[in-house]
């Protein structure tokens, strides 16, 4: 039966079966901020009928020039629960499950039956986390992130066997990234990079992105690069998969 | 030797990726290297040797979200 919801989406060459193919598949998102707020409303737009989420944070003003899903009236209220309502307003068949934080011990649980995770957080060191333990349950991840006008997006395909040896892990990009802080972003850039995530994430499901590589952009000029990520030899990922 | 670094190409006497990244006053920490479209992983920097007209792509990372 074709659905009207889903009408002028299922027109576009590639994505005719989009919304069915979504419609089965579990994605746990992590971060609900900029990015993981706007994508999980598109993801939802399109078809996702079943999210986890996870956020620890309250909406503050300071958040409201680029977290497009929260307003004046859910400042101090809690993301996760402010996203869960703004999902279900949009499609009231949707099923979300919510998690307060990432942490170790919920990590298993929370990676339970996904398909796919996002981490869209905003600290080196939670990512490492989540990264590893989508490796351990060996569940595919996409590691997103934005600041100032920049972004970078690569798919970690801890699902495939060989994948750790021929690209490393997100550990293995991280080395180099330190205690990393951000103190500024564009609503525009956060926004466009958000958009960017839900489409990747199609793509991912239609079987259009090939695992493996990380995605540059600078949004100022448009300019974006995409290479091929390689292990480091002395990252623990490396240890684990000899 | 010459080498592209960002799609400019560069006159360096370096040998390794490290003292290029040095010369060029490339700051290591939050920066990633890919060479010829390949991530280098920056524990290999030190070692990893220069070729005439190697094209490396200069990074900044982000950890936003
Ligand atoms: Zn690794």
């Amino acid at each position: 039966m074709l659905n009207d919801r889903y009408l002028r989406q299922s027109a576009v060459t590639g994505f005719e079966n989009l919304a069915q193919n979504l419609s089965d598949k579990r994605v746990g998102i992590v971060g609900l901020g900029g990015l993981g707020g706007l994508c999980a409303y598109l993801l939802v737009g399109a078809g996702l009928k079943n999210l986890k989420l996870c956020d620890f944070d309250e909406v503050s003003l300071s958040n409201l020039h680029r977290q497009v899903m929260y307003d004046q009236t859910s400042l101090g209220l809690s993301k996760a629960q402010v996203l869960k309502q703004r999902l279900l307003n949009l499609d009231e068949s949707v099923k979300v499950e919510l998690f307060p934080k990432f942490e170790e011990h919920n990590a298993a649980l929370f990676n339970e039956n996904l398909d796919l995770i996002l981490d869209l957080t905003d600290k080196v060191q939670v990512r490492e986390l989540i990264s590893d333990k989508a490796l351990s349950s060996k569940v595919p991840l996409i590691e997103a992130s934005v600041s100032n006008t920049r972004g970078q997006i690569a798919l970690f395909n801890y699902k495939e066997q060989n994948f750790v040896k021929e690209h490393g892990c997100f550990r293995c990009l991280a080395k180099n990234m330190g205690h990393m802080t951000s103190p500024g972003i564009l609503g525009p850039v956060a926004s466009a990079m958000a958009s960017l995530v839900a489409l990747y994430v199609m793509q991912y499901f239609q079987g259009q992105i090939e695992a493996g590589k990380i995605r540059f952009i600078d949004f100022l000029n448009f300019k974006s690069t995409e290479v091929v990520l390689r292990p480091d030899l002395t990252c623990t990922c490396q240890k684990e998969s000899s | 030797m010459k080498v592209i670094v960002n799609g400019e190409e560069v006159e360096t006497q370096k040998t390794s990726l490290k003292e290029l990244l040095a010369e060029l006053e490339i700051k290591a920490q939050g920066s990633a290297v890919a060479c010829n479209g390949e991530i280098v992983p920056s524990s290999t920097w030190d070692t990893f040797k220069l070729e005439e007209q190697q094209t490396f792509d200069v990074f900044t990372l982000v950890a936003g979200g």
